[in-house]
């Protein structure tokens, strides 16, 4: 955690949704904020551990709630492999179960498709949207994407988290330390046998189509990732919003570049 | 099967994570905490909780610093730990409770029982080492902090020194869910050992008047628990031969009826 002395405490908390429990963190200034709730959903697998840092920072001047993912992190699975908009009403369950009304959503990779289904499934009780990428993929691409991100094996040798911790330093930005990938790289590694559903979800998503039909205000956030290719074609279906590219940023930039990231959300969010 | 639920608690360290699990009509059994090994989480006894927990009331914390339980700020001996689980009976409003405990969180048991003599009523043991000096050196060099490498060969190496423990029945699916508890707070997680060492538990046994029963699996403090049966003043070992670590997952209803025949004599 960055240890600035206005940093506010990060909790953690369980509420229900169709899946059964859903694990949250959350963080909150001391007084109540006129600022409307942000909603945070992470990429695949992961959890919301990914956004500790950020919270402490945005909790200072609005309520922050950092979801896990129904069979990520500590939430209950779903029986069956769902999709972004299964995903995205279990998160309108804890929505509901929050009493929340008017809230801001920011989701990374998987989690921004799950926040644009959101949108659309409430879009009186959505205002504004974040996407971590919003990456359109080509029917090839999917083959591709399918194939590279199926169900994981895990070998007699441990030679799976050999290969899954040099993916995470092969995408991670300069300046994220061995501790940083440390700290987080067990909400990767949970639950191997059903991990693969994220993305499974993310990759028989329509994106294009869900961007169509929202007139909400979108930022897209673009750092040199994976999908740093991807996310570009947003722009032919973007109604209401624009694209920011990051170059230089990568996986770990909500650790390593906690301030600016901060900044940019509430540049977007606070602005009239 | 009683149904397993997740919450969190304030304690002395922040938030602790525990699982819970209850008889759909309630039992008069007191209530039993269940505390975990080093370095995993209340997972360990997950399955058996769907068991046990239809005939009464458990709780399965996740130790400060372990699973998602806040950390001290600073390493914790055995009695810390204890303290914080009486923060948590305390938060929870029970009254008396039986404890169980699983290696360090066996010492977590005793150091609790001799805090809380009058509240802790049956306690059961699973291995309760009494270490040698030289064991002890052994032990410290073997439990220290992780290294991390560039190349994730410590991942490798973690791993296959979990599944050199690994008993009879274990599946690569269930060592990769039990290991990820392995792998959490990494520059931490070795606080755990760190205060089973640092415990005295044959002293501490000695002065333990509850009832006490000692599982002494075929795992890696089979060798130190049998040290304990001279020094306890109201209990008993327990040998199970052919069982190891998951021994709560492999045999799950054998170990429940162990349990509670323990737990609900003279009751």
């Amino acid at each position: 955690m960055n240890q600035s002395v206005d940093n506010v405490r990060v909790t953690k908390h369980y509420g229900q949704g169709r899946f059964g429990q859903i694990h949250y963190r959350r963080a909150a200034p001391d007084v109540p904020s006129n600022h409307p709730p942000l909603i945070l959903f992470h990429m695949s697998p992961y959890s919301g551990v990914i956004y500790e840092n950020l919270m402490a920072d945005l909790g200072r001047d609005r309520v922050v709630i950092a979801v896990d993912t129904p069979g990520f992190g500590n939430s209950d699975a779903p029986l069956v492999p769902p999709t972004i908009q299964q995903y995205a009403a279990a998160m309108g369950d804890l929505l509901d179960g929050l009493k929340l009304r008017g809230v801001d959503v920011m989701g990374y990779h998987t989690g921004s498709k799950i926040g644009l289904d959101l949108c659309l499934q409430r879009p009186e009780q959505v205002r504004k949207i974040i996407m971590i990428s919003a990456a359109i993929w080509t029917d090839e691409e999917l083959i591709e994407h399918r194939a590279q991100f199926a169900k994981a094996e895990v070998a007699a040798d441990g030679s799976h988290l050999v290969k899954w911790w040099r993916a995470v330093g092969r995408w991670s930005m300069e300046g994220r330390t061995l501790e940083q990938m440390a700290d987080g790289f067990y909400a990767r590694t949970m639950r191997p046998d059903i991990s693969w559903w994220g993305h499974n979800a993310a990759f028989g998503y329509k994106t294009a189509v869900a961007l169509e039909k929202i007139d909400h205000e979108i930022l897209i956030l673009n750092p040199q990732d994976d999908l740093w290719d991807f996310t570009p074609r947003a722009k032919a279906t973007l109604k209401n919003g624009h694209i920011h590219d990051l170059p230089g940023w990568s996986h770990g930039f909500l650790d390593v570049k906690t301030t600016e990231t901060a900044k940019l959300v509430r540049g977007f969010l606070d602005a009239p | 099967m009683a149904k397993t639920t997740k919450h969190y608690a304030e304690v002395r360290f922040g938030q602790i994570h525990y699982r819970r699990a209850e008889p759909s009509q309630p039992k008069n059994n007191p209530p039993l905490m269940m505390f975990h090994m080093s370095p995993n989480s209340g997972r360990i006894y997950e399955t058996f909780l769907g068991k046990i927990g239809e005939s009464r009331l458990c709780i399965a914390p996740d130790t400060p610093g372990f699973g998602d339980s806040s950390p001290p700020s600073h390493p914790p001996t055995i009695n810390n730990y204890a303290d914080a689980m009486g923060d948590l009976i305390d938060a929870l409003k029970l009254r008396s409770v039986d404890v169980m405990g699983y290696h360090t969180g066996a010492e977590i048991c005793v150091a609790l029982a001799l805090a809380r003599p009058e509240q802790i009523c049956k306690v059961i043991l699973i291995s309760a080492p009494i270490f040698t000096d030289a064991e002890l050196h052994e032990f410290r060099a073997h439990y220290t902090r992780d290294q991390l490498t560039q190349d994730g060969s410590h991942l490798a190496k973690k791993w296959r020194g979990h599944l050199h423990w690994a008993g009879p029945g274990w599946t690569m699916a269930y060592v990769a869910e039990q290991f990820n508890d392995a792998l959490r707070n990494p520059s931490i997680a070795w606080w755990g050992h760190n205060a089973a060492f640092n415990f005295d538990m044959a002293e501490a046994l000695k002065r333990v008047n509850q009832q006490v029963l000692v599982f002494n699996p075929d795992d890696d403090l089979h060798t130190q628990t049998c040290r304990a049966a001279p020094l306890m003043k109201n209990g008993r070992i327990d040998h199970l031969q052919g069982w190891g670590h998951g021994f709560l997952d492999v045999h799950t209803t054998v170990a429940c009826a162990k349990v509670c025949a323990f737990l609900d004599d003279g009751r």
